[in-house]
């Protein structure tokens, strides 16, 4: 139903910036790379290309902002649209009504989500280890291709072992600290068990997950919490690691801190904290329909993409495609 | 001397919707087909392609997918829908116009412009 098509997209927007953030970062920095690459030819030094680039851009957190403005009222004058024609259709088939206005009522809640405000232009490499092996994976479906996948999709992922080291799932929520009021949202990434392990990223303090896949029966929750916010909003106790401290009202054990510099994998919104995917709604990790995470694969060691695509489709294993590889960034002026 | 013309607000548009008239294209192809037609007397801040772009598409002049650009690398690419091709034309028409008239203004014949 179109209608809520729209619906997602617009929430998706509205709640869920990671992907719409993250696409226009990545649209803005394939200019500045390519205006880069143009200006080298020319003659200048990498440094220079790259400086007089971002000068000729302009003000690129202002024109980020402007985008944004003109998506926003895009969205929001789509989704009226549909919403009168939904309503002209609804008051043709009265017995849908109810369904509807359930269904929209559920869609429009609360609870916003908080956008860590994007500071600076300065790239550097996924501090994980060998991110070049690291492409992300995402799924074609009839109704068109997804960026995310489910978590019964990445189980079956898990099968696929000949080409892959590995593979991990995030998906990016608000959490409350501590208390339950504004001044202590924070953005997590809820993960498979293995996305430590197979990003090849060291507790700094402590240790991450243990990579084994869940069964999904209650246990303890625990949390890996980033070096940002041990600093920032934990005081950089020094006994923190295997405190418990208060996540969204429910007591949480602190298994360990992540080494500076990592964020998580959506860039550039840096998130806090990391839980595991089984601490979500049990059904979550059923539910075949439900494309809430972003996924990555490791290929195996001398394993390139094209090889591990046409493998892909050689095994039938057809639905799953490897969209693309996170870019090599460099530092920018 | 500074041969470069500055773009009057809504020219811009113009220079986008004719750019991308020729062919889809992304961003920064937008911005080198730009400087290709106008054989480099139109310049501008190049970050303010995009909300250019945005707005467009949001009034449905353009529509964007994403695909692949010539080095392999994940590009949204924007093309002119139906109501697009119509507003440039509409829009060169009443360029043309508006040329015509300053032409008469200024006592010169619109075809010595």
């Amino acid at each position: 139903m179109r209608i809520l098509s729209r619906l997602r997209t617009f929430w998706n927007f509205l709640f869920r910036r990671s992907q719409v953030e993250s696409d226009m970062e990545e649209e803005f920095l394939s200019h500045l790379r390519s205006r880069a690459r143009d200006l080298e030819r020319k003659g200048l030094s990498r440094d220079e290309a790259e400086r007089q680039a971002r000068v000729e851009f302009g003000g690129y957190q202002r024109y980020k902002e402007e985008c944004r403005e003109a998506l926003g009222t895009q969205l929001f004058g789509e989704l009226i649209a549909d919403l009168r024609y939904g309503l002209r259709q609804l008051r043709r088939n009265p017995g849908f009504t109810i369904v509807a206005v359930l269904t929209l009522a559920l869609g429009i809640g609360a609870n916003t989500a908080i956008f860590a405000i994007i500071d600076g232009m300065i790239l550097h490499p996924f501090p994980v280890a060998k991110p070049g092996q690291l492409v992300r994976i995402g799924m074609e479906t009839p109704q068109g291709s997804e960026d995310r996948i489910s978590y019964p999709d990445y189980k079956d992922l898990r099968h696929q072992a000949s080409d892959f080291a590995g593979f991990l799932l995030w998906d990016r929520e608000a959490a409350f600290l501590n208390s339950m009021d504004e001044s202590s949202q924070i953005l997590i990434d809820v993960v498979s068990p293995d996305y430590f392990t197979t990003l090849g990223v060291a507790a700094f303090r402590g240790r991450t997950f243990q990579p084994q896949l869940d069964s999904g029966s209650p246990r303890e929750r625990t949390v890996v919490i980033s070096y940002r916010l041990w600093k920032t909003r934990l005081g950089a106790d020094p006994s923190i690691v295997g405190k418990t401290i208060k996540m969204t009202g429910k007591p949480t054990l602190v298994l360990g801190i992540t080494p500076p510099g990592f964020q998580g994998m959506t860039r550039p919104v840096p998130t806090d904290a990391w839980v595991l995917a089984s601490q979500r709604q049990p059904g979550v990790l059923h539910e075949r329909g439900d494309l809430f995470f972003e996924a990555m694969g490791r290929l195996k060691e001398g394993i390139t993409v094209a090889q591990a695509r046409l493998n892909w489709i050689r095994s039938g294993f057809g639905w799953p495609r490897l969209i693309r590889q996170p870019t090599k960034q460099r530092p920018l002026g | 001397m500074d041969n470069h013309a500055q773009i009057l607000p809504g020219t811009l548009d113009l220079l986008i919707l004719k750019a991308v008239s020729l062919g889809p294209l992304h961003g920064y192809g937008v911005l080198l087909r730009i400087g290709q037609i106008s054989k480099g007397a139109l310049e501008i801040e190049q970050g303010a392609l995009y909300p250019a772009l945005f707005r467009l598409v949001s009034k449905g002049f353009l529509k964007a997918t994403w695909g692949t650009s010539d080095n392999n690398q994940r590009a949204k690419f924007y093309e002119l829908t139906a109501a697009g091709r119509k507003r440039l034309r509409e829009e060169i028409a009443d360029w043309e116009r508006l040329v015509a008239a300053i032409g008469t203004v200024l006592g010169t014949r619109a075809e010595e412009i």
